[in-house]
């Protein structure tokens, strides 16, 4: 088609009135010409206005989304997300342990080095839990915790009624401790992120048993906590909804 | 459930959206479900079928809030793209062919088929019944048929016996049409709609 021949079904486009074949070549015309874009957004906003019908959504139809948004299984994965896209990879090796002291950094640093030190702050001993069940170190961190003063985040899906408890000690040394989700088969993991601002930071892979206790350190500009269902090995940035999730 | 979203723009429940929470999905759906139900319902005349969609559409949201570009228009434009393209899919389907037939043997019989018609409840009714009626019948028809339904424009032209040229003229024409009535009275900006 022509430049003239697109122009002219711009409208019917707009209204999904065109075949195929047609709205491919319609769209690659799109991807580069601005002014063509301009005009389909104006006329999908006249669409949208003169679509309002000015009725309700059936009763109950909220429940039936709302008791899909925390699936037991990831629904699907983001793509080219624009929003995640500046999240940080997850540390290559999540057995680290560095216990940075980065309180005072939070105050002055940018965004991007707060979230590079809390990716590195990951400190997750499952596997160590696994091979020596016999009083771990991390067996006896955690028995220090719960026998002092702490306090506790309950993750939670109000959904599907799963829960997950996290006990944080004074030095905001956290531990996962106990949570009601399902074993996952081997080739899957739990996954713990948080937030950070508006970018998402993964804190460790939890294992496929969710009852492997692991650690992590909780900072100041960590505003949320999830969990998510990842293939084993974790990923980058999550794939799927959270299972249970908190504030913190 | 809504929370401290209620006062919220759209553009910033969306950001929420990112960070998972549900209650920002809980407001967008209390802002725009009745429209996405509403196009749904009127492309595809099934209401379960319909009920299907929005969920769709919501859950497409919460998994990819991404797609939604503020830069683009408005939420509300973005989420009845989407479900108009969803319906339409579902109406081209093989499957859905009987159903359509169905339909349209129905909506023959009805009388008082039109825009006019149906934005006689909202609102903003008066305004927008005003910028419709500047609308040629010739226009509104081809737009009706193309976007309620859910034919594409080779099919409009068919129905109506008229050339493909015409009726793809028609329907732009009645779009940019509608467009500059609504800037006129104030209901979009001159780059989309406006944040009332």
């Amino acid at each position: 088609m022509t430049e003239t021949e697109i122009e002219s079904l711009l409208g019917a486009y707009a209204l999904d009135a065109v075949d195929a074949d047609e709205r491919a070549e319609i769209e690659a015309h799109l991807a580069t010409c601005p002014r063509c874009r301009a005009e389909v957004t104006a006329h999908r906003e006249v669409a949208a206005l003169i679509a309002n019908s000015g009725i309700a959504a059936p009763e109950g139809l909220w429940d039936r989304i709302a008791v899909e948004l925390s699936p037991e299984l990831p629904v699907s994965a983001p793509t080219s997300a624009d929003l995640i896209a500046q999240l940080p990879r997850r540390p290559e090796s999540p057995h680290r342990k560095q216990r940075n002291y980065v309180a005072a950094m939070f105050a002055t640093a940018a965004v991007a080095v707060v979230i590079a030190l809390l990716s590195l702050q990951v400190v997750n001993l499952s596997n160590q839990v696994n091979s020596n069940r016999s009083g771990s170190a991390l067996s006896s961190a955690v028995r220090s915790v719960l026998s002092h003063s702490h306090r506790t985040i309950v993750l939670t899906s109000a959904v599907r009624g799963l829960s997950a408890t996290v006990a944080v000690g004074n030095d905001d040394d956290a531990y996962w401790v106990s949570s009601d989700l399902r074993h996952l088969p081997s080739n899957e993991t739990y996954q713990l992120w948080t937030v950070v601002r508006d970018a998402v930071v993964s804190l460790g892979v939890l294992g496929s048993n969710p009852n492997d206790v692991t650690a992590f350190r909780i900072a100041p500009a960590m505003a949320r906590l999830m969990v998510t269902i990842e293939p084993q090995g974790g990923s980058p940035r999550p794939t799927g909804t959270p299972v249970v999730s908190a504030p913190i | 459930m809504v929370g401290d979203f209620a006062g919220a723009s759209d553009a910033s429940l969306v950001i929420a959206i990112s960070r998972w929470e549900e209650a920002a999905l809980a407001e967008i759906y209390r802002r725009h479900a009745g429209a996405v139900y509403g196009l749904a319902r009127r492309v595809l005349s099934n209401v379960q079928v319909a009920e299907e969609v929005v969920q769709e559409i919501f859950l497409r949201l919460w998994s990819n809030p991404q797609r939604f570009d503020p830069g683009r228009g408005s939420l509300r434009s973005f989420l009845l793209t989407q479900t108009h393209g969803r319906a339409v899919d579902l109406l081209r389907s093989e499957s859905s062919r009987r159903n359509r037939e169905e339909r349209e043997a129905r909506q023959t019989a009805e009388a008082g088929y039109d825009i006019e018609h149906e934005v006689w409840d909202l609102t903003v009714a008066e305004q927008l019944r005003d910028v419709v009626a500047t609308l040629p019948y010739a226009e509104r028809r081809a737009i009706e048929l193309a976007y309620f339904g859910g034919h594409t424009y080779r099919e409009v032209a068919a129905i109506l016996a008229e050339p493909e040229g015409t009726i793809k003229g028609r329907i732009r024409t009645g779009l940019q049409r509608m467009h500059k009535a609504l800037v006129v009275a104030g209901m979009v900006t001159s780059e989309g709609v406006s944040s009332d």
